[in-house]
């Protein structure tokens, strides 16, 4: 009854395309770090860079 | 109902009908509670608590087997690290005499400074070749597991202690200090993963959002493991500085700003960081301040405030309020997503406390393990 609900969070990273702005969300990879030039937008073939990492709490 | 014909002699079961075991049933619990009552609390109180040592014990154990298979599997190892990193773990500092009217707080920095130098150097020690991302990561792996040991320790020798003198009243302060001290060890505990992975954590918001001024500008060393830049802004020259990512560091800003302060002469220094919220005020919450916002042993806040109060430069605070687990934890969304507010709020304060033509340092404190620049 008092027992606190333990929450899980998924570490996830977010991409976005420095020219077209883009934004992708995907699972975090390892040597994934924020600001890193990660590969070529699909849109527009500008540098997508990692803007954010972070948690979020897992649904069940 | 009626209290008139209340009779003592009845209520305490002494009256000549009254079976004697009765009366013994519940004269003697009042006997025992008198002259075993605090061995009686001792032995609930303590159940507690030793089932808090046993988790703490866990922790330690499981945070500590974790950093060698960490090791042996991830990087060059030279010879097996076990034995090392058990008496790494061991390592105690002796803080200087505080009675010294002369100033503690060099004497505190040169303690510190020679542990973190000695441990950088037997952790490189370990290793053949290693990057100094990964070195970082095993230094900060080594502090959460000899902190782990450290609690753990502690507790069971309070505990130990109050057990072997059966003394209550000695139990009781670790009683009470003891949901706290979990805490902290929970979230030390949680920390492992996301220390391994190198994921950025709540405490490296301030160096994610001057992490995002400085992409595009000519960064330059300005201290051990700190960065910095200059850029403009509306007329004003900025100076940017932060912890050299996305090594698991915190840089040396004391001596970055010292250095900063000295050759550009600042208007006003901004500094941006985690801080830890009270219960009942909300996650993520950002709140403005004045003073140096820094944590630590408090050599860094003293060497800023000297600088600062030297030239006579104001210092102004932006904080992003979180929990201990938060701050030491994977950065949650709600943090994440606070970094452009964080950032709209820094430019409207230099706008709100410089003219244009003026200088501002702006400082992104806390440890920028995953956050480049």
């Amino acid at each position: 009854m008092f027992s606190k609900k333990v929450e899980k969070r998924d570490p996830f990273t977010v991409e976005q395309c420095n020219s077209c702005k883009k934004e992708t969300k995907r699972k975090f990879k390892e040597e994934d770090y924020v600001f890193k030039e990660t590969s070529v937008c699909s849109n527009c073939q500008g540098k997508l860079i990692i803007t954010k990492i972070f948690g979020e709490i897992v649904k069940e | 109902m009626d209290f008139t014909n209340f009779n003592v002699e009845e209520f305490f079961g002494m009256g000549d009908d009254t079976n004697p075991l009765l009366w013994l049933i519940w004269i003697i619990p009042i006997f025992i509670f008198v002259f075993y009552g605090q061995r009686i609390q001792l032995q609930v109180s303590s159940s507690e608590i030793k089932k808090n040592i046993t988790k703490l014990k866990q922790f330690k154990d499981n945070s500590r087997q974790d950093l060698i298979n960490y090791i042996k599997k991830n990087l060059n190892t030279t010879k097996d690290p076990t034995p090392k990193i058990d008496r790494f773990i061991d390592y105690f500092t002796i803080m200087p005499v505080d009675m010294d009217p002369g100033g503690i707080v060099p004497k505190v920095r040169h303690v510190i400074r020679s542990r973190e130098d000695n441990t950088r150097e037997q952790v490189k020690s370990l290793f053949s070749n290693v990057s100094e991302l990964e070195r970082t990561k095993v230094q900060t792996l080594l502090e959460v597991v000899t902190s782990l040991q450290l609690l753990y320790k502690i507790v069971n020798h309070l505990y130990l202690t109050a057990k072997k003198q059966n003394n209550y009243p000695l139990i009781l302060p670790l009683q009470m200090i003891m949901p706290f001290i979990m805490e902290e060890a929970n979230a030390l505990n949680d920390a492992v993963p996301t220390l391994k992975q190198g994921q950025p954590i709540g405490d490296g918001i301030g160096p994610l959002v001057v992490g995002k001024m400085m992409l595009g500008t000519k960064k330059q060393k300005i201290s051990f493991e700190t960065v910095f830049t200059q850029t403009e802004y509306e007329g004003r020259k900025l100076l940017l500085m932060k912890a050299e990512g996305p090594l698991a560091t915190v840089g040396r800003p004391g001596d970055a700003i010292e250095s900063i302060v000295h050759q550009n002469k600042p208007d006003v220094i901004i500094m941006i960081d985690a801080s830890l919220k009270l219960e009942g005020e909300d996650s993520a919450s950002i709140a403005q301040g004045y003073g140096a916002a820094i944590g630590g042993i408090g050599t860094d806040r003293f060497q800023i405030e000297e600088a600062a109060t030297k030239h006579n430069i104001p210092v102004f605070a932006i904080v992003i309020k979180q929990s201990v687990k938060e701050a030491i934890n994977l950065m949650t969304k709600e943090i994440a997503d606070k970094a452009d507010e964080v950032q709209a709020q820094l430019y409207e304060m230099i706008n709100d406390t410089t003219k244009p033509g003026q200088t501002v340092l702006v400082v992104g404190v806390g440890n920028t393990l995953g956050v480049s620049q």
